[in-house]
């Protein structure tokens, strides 16, 4: 059906390197998401697949066909543009037979496809209205609609929700996961905000300045991030990074920090005696009081966000930010003491490749110290 | 600093309301929020509060002195920007100079007075290291501080902040919340802040002021928000997971949501007073629901899954009853296979209800 | 004060401007009696007449005027004023339409060439004039209407570029990708998708341009004669001969010329407004 398959595609514009040899592999019928800042290379890349850009090196595959040189109206793939591009002249039906008429179907077949389209992204009654006259969350829906009615073998999406306000980017994205589940076809989501990528994807491929980081599913990702870029571009509030000492003794490696020793339970992993080293741990695995607090730290805000609160403190001269329930309430320069889940630590060299990431697992002993 | 007062607040374009009769009372120091969709009139009201805009009827009041005769440049407003206008050709520390030195002759303070304030605002932003850097090498993040020291440094009554935070990378804004959060506490200063993302007004506002077409829903804390919406908007907007709305009726002394009924307790006589003849409305949010075994009377209602949504630390897993999407957030390790059917426990302190017809909270 | 002296100086702009105006609408009605009698002049025409129209527009026969030793019908000048003008406008619109959108699109030409088209403009068309006569006469298209087509075209076509160019360039590019991958050729992701987008840009810019040729004196004074002159050289060689001055008449005619751009002009204007200052701002 829709296997799409990037081989080492470069694209640079000027002296800018919008995709440094990226490879992907996406399954057919898979909710694949390109995730990364802005900046990363997400939108080229799909254009690339599209073949509106021009690859300067590699091949794009779709079905194991080499369609690099194919014509972009040629390869069956429909792409819902950041901004739209609705037919600002056309009234939403015409905008939605468009490709149809295109294709020369037959009357009665466009009248069907467009109107099932309708039905299906509930716009049936603005169908003769024109674009300037519909709402933000409306346009989306003629937008996603005008790659429906192609019933192409893939869909790329190119961030649909980032113009859309808060309220309405969480009521769109669960419609956006049921109807891909619906249409049982590859989607190529590019987004930057990363809850979007984590809740509707199969899985993810982060991005940075066009070179790939980590291509996994979101738990991988999550849990076993390959570096503290994905580290951090996964998960909210972002993950916290204590700067530590590796040391190496007898074969056995531990990590020293000012507040607290990590025994490592398996070094299988090169780290030099003496060698600096980053601590990674989530927000949600620091916990603020409680039995076996031990970290003594200092508040300096608390952020009620409603379901949770971020409490942000001082351990030492770093900020650490720590997950706390709704009703948690500290006062600024409140002293505290905090524990840190050791099964959910993950260990970063100094360049910020991990080396461990205990997901789990019992892979660290955690001793307060200091 | 000083205290904003809005009084009977409108501005109107042609026909379109933009502010509708806007009450807000300000405390001097406070971190307040106006938080709204576009078109909500947030950005209309602070263009009133600054001077850019004058209203249609009503007044503004800074410390009970009404504004409607001050022009924007004799208000001491300080303004934080999404687009800030750095000067790219100067350094940090001229850049944050640049309001001081701009001063009229008499009314300048001297060299070693601006050298004090640039260095005393460089290090409330954090920005002491890089004083002597040009501006056209920070990045972005860094530039934001800039804009930031470059409104503190003029002292001024209050500030006008407009979603500085949106060019900024998710992490970062973050980590700058919680530094514009803890700025404001140091620096005392009288804070008005323009969103549309809840979860910033939550995490950093004292007071939030929730509007929408023009009319203010809601003023309160974020934990009032959250706990006791005054309406169904509020109720949708704030939360960072979709808000559950189920069809409710009050009927033989009980509350029945979906298929199922919750204890009404002590407010009986709100609901036996109450008039629902438009139908009524319960909310609980997904984060309060209780997952239960379906067989056991601890269930409110049985649901059917039909989608799971994976955070990371958290799963939020969409439900179907009687037609309605409904939504619990349970921790990864208990995520439910799709189109298994589950038990939802509804706390009824948990749950609130609407009256149909106006939107607004039965109390 | 400000709003006294305000009304003021506007008034005496008005008057300046428009009191020329006024003076020619008079005159073009006023009988041959009333043209420009001894002492001062007469500002209000005492028995407005019809007959400078009839006269102009060839409804009149030379019998009835008494006056009359010329024929001042201006109906032949008047048709190839239509013609030239409305010919000129359109191979400049056929021209630079494509070549407008070829650059903003493609920037076809580098860099350098919209800058170059638009020197095309620079220099006034006076001090060409003289050798494009000696060229179209070496070409046999002196005193055609192909010549005056090709000139006025080509003078115009600068204009086109400019100004549809920042038309184009305010179509976003994705419409034409998203015509594309619906199924289109370059060609028809054009004509289906771009085109209909500037179709504001384009009226105004081929009203403006016919304003332009409609107006000109300089190309057919020395690119024509008799057969294939236009209406405003026609119009300033109406007076002197045997008849001598023919203010009326002269005024009839400048009143019917003014009239289709004005009338087109006017119509148009927020569209102009919008194409004029685009096309000075840089993108």
């Amino acid at each position: 059906m829709a296997r799409v398959r990037l081989d080492a595609v470069s694209k640079r514009f000027g002296n800018v390197t919008a995709m440094n040899a990226v490879t992907l592999d996406i399954a057919d019928g898979e909710f694949f998401a390109i995730l990364g800042p802005p900046g990363a290379g997400k939108t080229t890349t799909l254009r690339a697949i599209l073949g509106l850009e021009k690859p300067d090196a590699g091949r794009v595959l779709l079905d194991d066909e080499d369609v690099t040189e194919l014509w972009p109206g040629d390869r069956d793939i429909a792409i819902v543009f950041q901004n739209l591009a609705l037919y600002p002249d056309k009234t939403v039906f015409d905008n939605l037979a468009f490709p149809l008429r295109q294709r020369k179907l037959p009357k009665t077949e466009i009248g069907e496809r467009v109107q099932r389209a309708a039905k299906v992204l509930k716009i049936e009654a603005l169908l003769g209205r024109k674009p300037a006259k519909l709402s933000g969350g409306e346009r989306q829906r003629v937008a996603i609609g005008r790659a429906l009615v192609r019933d192409p073998r893939a869909y790329l999406f190119d961030e649909p929700l980032s113009a859309l306000d808060a309220l309405l980017r969480l009521e769109m994205r669960s419609e956006l996961k049921y109807l891909q589940r619906d249409l049982n076809r590859t989607l190529v989501y590019v987004t930057h905000d990363q809850v979007e990528a984590m809740s509707m994807a199969d899985r993810i491929a982060v991005l940075r300045e066009g070179a790939v980081q980590q291509v996994s599913t979101p738990e991988d990702v999550y849990h076993r991030p390959v570096n503290r870029f994905v580290a951090t571009t996964i998960g909210s509030p972002p993950m916290n990074f204590l700067p530590a000492t590796g040391r190496r003794h007898n074969g056995s490696v531990t990590v020293e920090h000012p507040s607290f020793t990590l025994r490592v339970a398996d070094a299988g992993f090169a780290l030099e005696d003496g060698a600096p080293c980053f601590v990674g741990v989530r927000p949600e695995d620091v916990h603020v009081g409680g039995g076996d607090a031990a970290i003594e730290a200092t508040v300096f805000v608390t952020e009620p966000l409603g379901g949770e609160t971020v409490v942000d403190l001082h351990l030492g001269d770093r900020v650490v930010k720590a997950l706390a329930p709704p009703t948690a309430r500290f006062a600024a320069d409140e002293a505290v003491r905090i524990a840190l889940d050791p099964r959910r630590l993950h260990l970063f060299d100094a360049a910020g490749e991990a080396l461990v990431s205990a997901a789990g697992e019992r892979l660290f002993e955690l001793d307060v110290t200091g | 600093m000083s205290s904003i007062t809005l009084q009977n607040l409108s501005k109107h374009f042609g026909r379109l309301r933009a502010v509708d009769n806007l009450d807000l009372e300000v405390p001097h120091g406070s971190f307040t929020a106006l938080l709204g969709p576009s078109g909500c009139g947030k950005t209309t009201t602070m263009n009133m509060i600054s001077g850019l805009e004058t209203p249609t009827t009503g007044e503004v009041l800074f410390d009970e002195r009404p504004m409607s005769k001050v022009a924007i440049g004799d208000r001491n407003v300080g303004f934080v920007f999404q687009n800030y206008a750095i000067f790219t050709h100067m350094s940090v520390y001229e850049n944050l100079a640049f309001g001081l030195k701009s001063q009229p002759r008499r009314a300048r303070a001297d060299k070693a007075e601006i050298d004090r304030r640039v260095k005393a605002v460089a290090e409330t932003v954090g920005l002491s290291a890089a004083l002597d850097r040009p501006a056209a090498r920070l990045s972005v993040n860094d530039l934001q501080k800039v804009a930031l020291g470059r409104s503190m440094i003029m002292e001024p009554t209050i500030f006008l902040l407009d979603e500085p935070f949106s060019n900024l990378d998710s992490a970062f804004r973050a980590y700058m919340r919680a530094e514009l959060k803890r700025i404001q506490h140091e620096v005392g200063q009288t804070m008005v802040y323009v969103t549309h993302d809840q979860v910033e007004a939550m995490g950093m506002a004292d007071r939030i002021a929730v509007m929408d077409l023009g009319r203010l829903q809601q003023y309160g804390s974020p934990e009032d928000l959250y706990e006791r919406p005054a309406n169904t908007f509020v109720a949708r907007f704030i939360g960072s997971v979709l808000n559950n709305f189920l069809p409710a009726r009050y009927a033989d002394g009980a509350l029945h949501v979906g298929d199922g009924s919750v204890a009404v307790g002590d407010r009986r006589d709100v609901f036996e007073r109450h008039d629902s003849a438009a139908g009524l409305t319960a909310t609980i949010r997904p984060e309060r629901v209780r997952v239960v075994d379906p067989g056991s009377d601890e269930a409110t209602i049985r649901a059917q899954v039909t989608l799971v949504e994976p955070l990371g630390p958290k799963d939020i897993v969409h439900l179907e009853h009687q037609g309605t999407d409904v939504r619990v957030v349970v921790p990864p390790d208990r995520r439910p296979a799709i189109g298994s059917a589950l038990g939802l426990h509804f706390d009824p302190a948990q749950v609130h209800v609407f009256d149909d017809a106006t939107g607004l909270a039965v109390r | 004060m400000k709003k006294v002296l305000r009304i003021a100086s506007i008034s005496v702009f008005a008057l300046f401007f428009g009191f020329p105006l006024y003076w020619v609408a008079t005159m073009s009605v006023k009988p041959k009696v009333e043209e420009n009698p001894p002492g001062i002049v007469v500002w209000h025409p005492e028995s407005p007449t019809l007959t400078n129209f009839k006269d102009v527009l060839g409804i009149n026969n030379a019998n009835d005027n008494p006056f009359a030793t010329t024929d001042f019908s201006a109906l032949t000048p008047l048709k190839n004023s239509f013609l030239a003008a409305g010919g000129g406008t359109l191979l400049a619109l056929l021209v630079g339409i494509f070549a407008a959108y070829g650059i903003a699109r493609f920037r076809a030409g580098g860099a350098q060439l919209p800058f170059q088209i638009l020197q095309l403009r620079m220099f006034p068309p006076a001090a060409v004039v003289i050798p494009l006569y000696f060229m179209f006469v070496y070409l046999h298209l002196w005193n055609t209407l192909e010549g005056l087509i090709i000139i006025y075209g080509a003078i115009t076509f600068p204009f086109v570029v400019w100004l549809m160019r920042s038309f184009f360039q305010d179509v976003p590019r994705e419409i034409s990708e998203a015509a594309i991958v619906d199924g289109c050729t370059q060609w028809g992701a054009f004509f289906k998708a771009v085109l209909p987008q500037v179709k504001g840009g384009l009226a105004a810019t081929a009203l403006f341009v016919f304003i332009l040729n409609w107006s000109d004196f300089l190309i057919v004074l020395v690119m024509t004669q008799d057969k294939w002159t236009t209406a405003p050289l026609f119009l300033s060689t109406m007076s002197g001969g045997s008849g001598g001055q023919e203010y009326g008449h002269q005024a009839a005619l400048a009143v019917l010329l003014i009239l289709p751009p004005a009338i087109l002009g006017l119509s148009i204007q927020k569209y102009l407004v919008r194409g004029l200052t685009f096309g000075a701002i840089k993108r």
